[in-house]
C-alpha cells in the first residue's frame, strides 16, 4: 500500500491567538471560516491576497501591477534609509510593492480591482499606491467596467513627503472621472483605513462597505485624545460608528461581502444595458394587480377622516415591507455622509423586472421599538440629504427613481432646525425637480405636508386608495382654523385630502386601488397592486428622453393655481 | 487514477484535484485506506462535508495507525468540533508518543476548555521535547502570560525570539515581559532590537514610546525626554505631544529656549496642560497595544500560510 507523506500535518500546525476574545483558534478552523474568529466574530486583518482570492473567481486574476517599482524621490532618511525600508518591506512582500491593480470577474462579472497591502509599510500610500489605484480607475474608464478598490491603510507615506501628498489628488481626479462617466466604483474599507487614504479616493466610492468594527477615521483617536483631552466614546471610528453617522452605506460580515459585490455588479450591469436602449420598458415585468384609476367617480370615497384613520393604520405597508411584496431584489443603502443615517427614511438598489432603480421611501416602523428607532417616520434633515445622495446616485447611472412617501411629517425638532430642515426639504425638491431620469411617486399612508413633498416633485405621483396627502394634519389644521383639535374630521374634509378629490384638483395623476378593506388588511394584494401600478407608470416614462421628462414635469407642477389651468372643486354640500 | 497522482496533486497543493483524484479511484476500491485518506484530508482543505466521515473510516480500517486518527483529529478540530478532535488526538498521541503535533493540539484544546493545567503542562512537554515547535512555544507565552507567570511568560518570550531574532512580536513579548518583571536593562535591549526591526516610523514611535516607560521606570527624566523627541521626530500623528509636554514639566526644560521647536507644537497641542504621570504611562502602554495589534495582523500574519 502506498502512503501518503502525512497529509494535512504541516499546515494544521498552528493555532490563532484571537486578540479579540483571547481564544486559542484552530488556524485550519480559522482559514475555512475566512479568518473570522468563529468565538467571537472578530475579523482577523487579511492579506490582500487572501482578500483578493475570497472576493474573485478562481483564475480569474489578472494582475497588472507587476511593473510598478517604489520611487525614493526625496531620498529620504530617518533612521533609516527609505530604500532600506523599501528593501526589508519588499522581502516579506505579499504583493509587490504593497499595491495591487488587474482585472477579475466575481461570479463571472468583470470588474477592475486594486488594492493595498497593509502589511506592507502599515499600507501607507506613497507613489506606487497612488500609481495602482490611479491607472486601475483609467483602466475601468477606458473599459467602462465597474472598478473595487481594497484599502487597508495607515495614511499617508511620510517618506515621500508632499509626493505622497499629491497621490490624494491624483486618486481622487481619477476616480472622479469615473464619477462623471458613470462608473461604478465600490469602496471597502477595511481595518485600518486612516489619513491620507480615507481622505481620498478611499471615502469618495458611489458605495462604501466596511467589516465589522473595522477602524476608519481621518486622525487616530490617540491623537484626538491628547489633543481634546476628552475621553472618545466607546466604538469610536469602528465601521459601527461611521454608519451611524451616516459616513458608509454597508457594514458586512465577511462572508457577504462577496455576494453584496456581486448584486451591486448585476444591478448595474442591469441599468448599464438599459441606459444603452431607447425604451427599456421591456425590461418591466408582467402583472397581476389591478388597474391604476384615473377617474375621480370610479372611487368609492370614504369619508376623509375615516381614510386618515386608515392611513395610520400600524399594520399597512411600509416601503421596507413593499420591498418584499413589490421588487424583486433590494439592496439597501445607508447614510448621508454627511452627519447621521436616518432610518426614517430608507433607500436602495431595487429590481422591478429586468429593470434596475433606485427605490427611496419613509418607513414608519410596526411596533413602538422600531417606531422610535425610526423616529415615527419623521425624518431629520439627514434622511431628505441620504434621499438626495441616492437620487444623485440614480442618476449618474440612469436609473428610474420610484419613491413611497409615508410620513406623518418631517421632524418638528431643535436638531433639524439647527442642520437645516428647511433647506434639506427645499434641496431634495429642487433636485428632484431636475432630475435626468423617469421619477414616480406612490403616496402609500400618511402625505404629511412638506415633509412628503421633499420625496415627490416627480413625473407621475400615485397615491394609495386609503391614504392621505395634506399640506397640514387635520388636527393641525382643525386647531389653527376651526379653533377646536376635536374639529379634525372636519378639517379633513375640508382640506380635501383624500384620492378623489386630488385626483380631480391634478395633484395625483392615478389611484392605486386597495383591498376592500383597506391594505392593511392585505399586504399582498396591496402590493401587487402597487408593482402594477409601478409598471404601467415607469412604462409609460421610460421611452422619453431626459429633455421631455424635464420639459413635462415642469409643466406638471407650473399648471398649479394659475388661473384657467387648475382645476377647481365643487363646494361640499353639509 | 493512482494513489501516487493523486498524493501528488495534494502535496502540490492542488486540493480540489487531488480530491476528485482520489475519489475516482475510490469508485473502484472503497476501502482504500490511502485513498480514503487522501480524499478526506483534501476535503478537509476544500470544505468537503464528506471529509469526516472518510477519516472515521479510514480510522475504522487502520485503528492502530496513529496517522490515521491524527488527521480525524485534524478533520474534528477544523469542524468546531473540539472534544472529539481532542479524543482524536489522544488516541494519536496514544499509539505514537512522538506525534509532537498531537500534544500541541491537546494542549491547546485542553486549555481552550479550560483545563489549563493540563494544558499549559502538555506544552511545556512539547516545546521542551520538539525544540522546532515554535507553536507550542508561542501559545506558552500568552498562556503563561494570562496567568499572570510573568517570569515564565518571559522565559518561553526568550526562546522564540532567540529562535527567530526577526520575529517582532516575539521581540515585543521579550521587551514587554522584561518591563513587566522589572529587568529594565533587558527591556531597554529589547526595544532597541525592536525598533531595528519594524518597518517604518509608524511603528518606530510606538516602540520608542515603549523605551521612554523603560526611561520613566528608572526614574531618568532626561532619557525619556531624549527618546521622546527622538519619536517626536518623526511622529507626524502627534502621539508624543503630551509625552514631551509632562516630561518639559518634569526636567525642567524650558521649550522656548531648550528644546525643538516641535515641541513648543507639542505643548499647544496638549493645550497648554502638560498631562500627569499616570496619563502618560497610560497613553505609552496604549502604544505598546497599538504596536502590538498592528503587528499580530502582519508579522505572525493571518492570512500567511503557516509555516509547519
Amino acid at each position: 500500500m502506498a502512503e501518503v507523506a502525512a497529509p494535512g500535518r504541516a499546515a494544521s500546525a498552528e493555532w490563532r491567538r484571537c486578540p479579540s476574545c483571547e481564544s486559542f483558534v484552530y488556524y485550519k478552523r480559522l482559514k475555512r471560516n475566512l479568518h473570522v474568529c468563529p468565538e467571537c466574530n472578530h475579523h482577523f486583518r487579511l492579506r490582500l491576497r487572501d482578500r483578493l482570492d475570497q472576493l474573485t473567481d478562481e483564475g480569474s486574476l489578472e494582475e497588472l501591477s507587476g511593473d510598478l517599482e517604489q520611487i525614493d524621490a526625496l531620498a529620504f532618511s530617518d533612521s533609516k534609509p527609505y530604500t532600506q525600508r523599501i528593501a526589508a518591506a519588499d522581502k516579506k512582500a505579499d504583493v509587490k510593492s504593497g499595491a495591487f491593480y488587474g482585472k477579475a470577474t466575481v461570479d463571472g462579472h468583470p470588474l477592475i480591482v486594486a488594492g493595498i497591502d497593509f502589511s506592507y509599510i502599515g499600507g501607507s500610500m506613497g507613489s506606487v499606491v497612488g500609481e495602482a489605484i490611479t491607472r486601475a480607475a483609467e483602466l475601468a474608464l477606458e473599459t467602462r467596467t465597474p472598478l473595487l478598490v481594497i484599502s487597508a491603510s495607515g495614511g499617508a507615506r511620510m517618506q515621500e513627503g508632499c509626493v505622497s501628498l499629491m497621490q490624494m489628488v491624483k486618486t481622487s481626479q481619477a476616480v472622479g472621472r469615473l464619477n462623471e462617466e458613470g462608473i461604478l466604483y465600490i469602496s471597502l474599507l477595511t481595518d485600518p483605513t486612516y489619513g491620507g487614504v480615507s481622505a481620498s479616493y478611499a471615502t469618495l466610492g458611489d458605495v462604501l462597505i466596511a467589516e465589522p468594527k473595522a477602524h476608519i477615521g481621518f486622525a487616530g483617536p490617540t491623537v484626538i485624545e491628547q489633543t481634546i483631552r476628552q475621553t472618545l466614546p466607546t466604538g469610536f471610528q469602528t465601521a459601527g460608528f461611521l454608519m451611524d453617522h451616516g459616513m458608509l452605506d454597508l457594514v458586512e460580515k465577511r462572508e457577504n461581502i462577496r455576494r453584496t459585490i456581486r448584486n451591486m455588479l448585476e444591478f448595474h450591469e442591469r441599468a448599464e444595458a438599459a441606459r444603452g436602449e431607447a425604451d427599456s420598458s421591456g425590461r418591466l415585468p408582467e402583472t397581476q394587480g389591478a388597474e391604476l384609476v384615473s377617474d375621480p367617480a370610479a372611487i368609492a370615497g370614504r369619508p376623509a377622516w375615516e381614510v386618515v384613520q386608515m392611513a395610520r393604520e400600524l399594520e399597512r405597508p411600509h416601503t421596507l415591507e413593499y420591498t418584499g411584496l413589490v421588487f424583486d431584489d433590494f439592496l439597501e443603502l445607508h447614510g448621508d455622509r454627511m452627519f447621521e443615517e436616518d432610518s426614517a427614511i430608507v433607500g436602495g438598489l431595487a429590481r422591478l423586472g429586468e429593470l434596475s432603480l433606485m427605490l427611496i421611501g419613509h418607513q414608519k416602523g410596526s411596533n413602538t421599538g422600531e417606531m422610535m428607532e425610526r423616529n415615527f417616520g419623521m425624518p431629520e434633515p439627514e434622511g431628505y440629504r441620504k434621499g438626495m445622495r441616492l437620487m444623485r446616485y440614480a442618476a449618474k447611472f440612469g436609473m428610474p427613481i420610484v419613491t413611497l412617501v409615508d410620513t406623518a411629517g418631517a421632524y418638528p425638532g431643535l436638531g433639524a432646525e439647527e442642520r437645516g430642515q428647511s433647506n434639506a426639504i427645499a434641496e431634495s425638491i429642487l433636485l428632484m425637480s431636475r432630475l435626468p431620469v423617469p421619477t414616480v411617486t406612490v403616496v402609500t399612508g400618511e402625505g404629511g405636508s412638506g415633509g412628503a413633498l421633499a420625496l415627490a416633485a416627480t413625473d407621475r405621483v400615485l397615491m394609495l386608495e386609503n391614504s392621505y396627502y395634506s399640506v397640514i394634519s387635520p388636527e393641525g389644521c382643525a386647531t389653527i382654523l376651526f379653533k377646536d383639535a376635536a374639529s379634525a374630521p372636519r378639517a379633513a374634509a375640508a382640506l380635501r385630502i383624500t384620492a378623489p378629490d386630488l385626483l380631480a384638483l391634478g395633484v395625483m395623476d392615478a389611484v392605486v386601488p386597495e383591498p376592500a378593506d383597506g391594505a392593511h388588511t392585505d399586504a399582498a394584494t396591496a402590493g401587487a397592486n402597487l408593482k402594477t401600478a409601478l409598471v404601467t407608470t415607469l412604462g409609460e416614462l421610460l421611452g422619453k428622453s431626459p429633455d421631455e421628462l424635464l420639459e413635462q414635469r415642469y409643466e406638471r407642477f407650473r399648471k398649479f393655481g394659475a388661473p384657467g389651468r387648475q382645476p377647481v372643486l365643487a363646494p361640499i354640500e353639509d | 487514477m493512482t494513489v501516487d497522482q493523486a498524493r501528488s496533486l495534494f502535496e502540490a497543493g492542488d486540493y480540489s484535484a487531488a480530491r476528485e483524484a482520489a475519489s475516482e479511484g475510490l469508485r473502484s476500491a472503497p476501502d482504500d485506506v490511502e485513498l480514503l485518506r487522501i480524499a478526506g484530508c483534501a476535503g478537509v482543505e476544500t470544505g468537503s462535508p464528506e471529509s469526516l466521515d472518510q477519516l472515521r473510516r479510514v480510522t475504522e480500517l487502520a485503528p492502530d495507525d496513529a496517522r490515521s486518527w491524527h488527521d480525524l483529529g485534524d478533520a474534528l478540530a477544523t469542524d468546531g468540533r473540539a472534544e472529539e478532535a481532542s479524543d482524536a488526538f489522544r488516541k494519536a498521541l496514544d499509539l505514537d508518543p512522538s506525534d509532537e503535533l498531537a500534544m500541541t493540539h491537546l494542549g491547546h484544546s485542553a486549555f481552550q476548555s479550560g483545563k489549563v493545567d493540563e494544558g499549559v503542562k502538555l506544552l511545556e512537554q512539547a516545546a521542551e521535547r520538539f525544540t522546532g515547535n515554535s507553536t507550542a512555544a508561542i501559545s506558552l507565552v500568552d498562556m503563561y502570560r494570562s496567568l499572570g507567570q510573568n517570569e515564565e511568560a518571559l522565559a518561553a518570550a526568550v526562546k522564540v525570539a532567540d529562535a527567530d531574532p526577526d520575529d517582532r512580536l516575539s521581540a515585543l513579548d521579550v521587551a514587554e515581559l522584561s518591563l513587566e518583571n522589572g529587568k529594565l536593562d533587558e527591556a531597554a535591549a529589547a526595544f532597541d532590537r525592536l525598533r531595528e526591526i519594524v518597518e517604518g516610523p509608524e511603528q518606530e514611535v510606538w516602540v520608542l514610546h515603549g523605551a521612554v516607560l523603560v526611561a520613566l521606570e528608572r526614574d531618568d527624566a532626561p532619557r525619556a525626554l531624549e527618546l521622546a523627541r527622538d519619536a517626536l521626530a518623526i511622529d507626524t500623528m502627534g502621539r508624543t505631544a503630551g509625552v514631551i509636554g509632562h516630561l518639559e514639566v518634569v526636567t525642567g526644560v524650558d521649550p522656548a529656549m531648550d528644546a525643538p521647536r516641535d515641541a513648543s507644537a507639542a505643548h499647544t497641542a496638549a493645550q497648554g496642560v502638560p498631562p500627569t504621570r499616570q496619563e502618560v504611562d497610560q497613553a505609552l502602554r496604549e502604544s505598546l497595544r497599538d504596536l502590538r495589534l498592528f503587528q499580530a495582523g502582519d508579522s505572525r500574519s493571518i492570512g500567511a500560510e503557516p509555516v509547519g
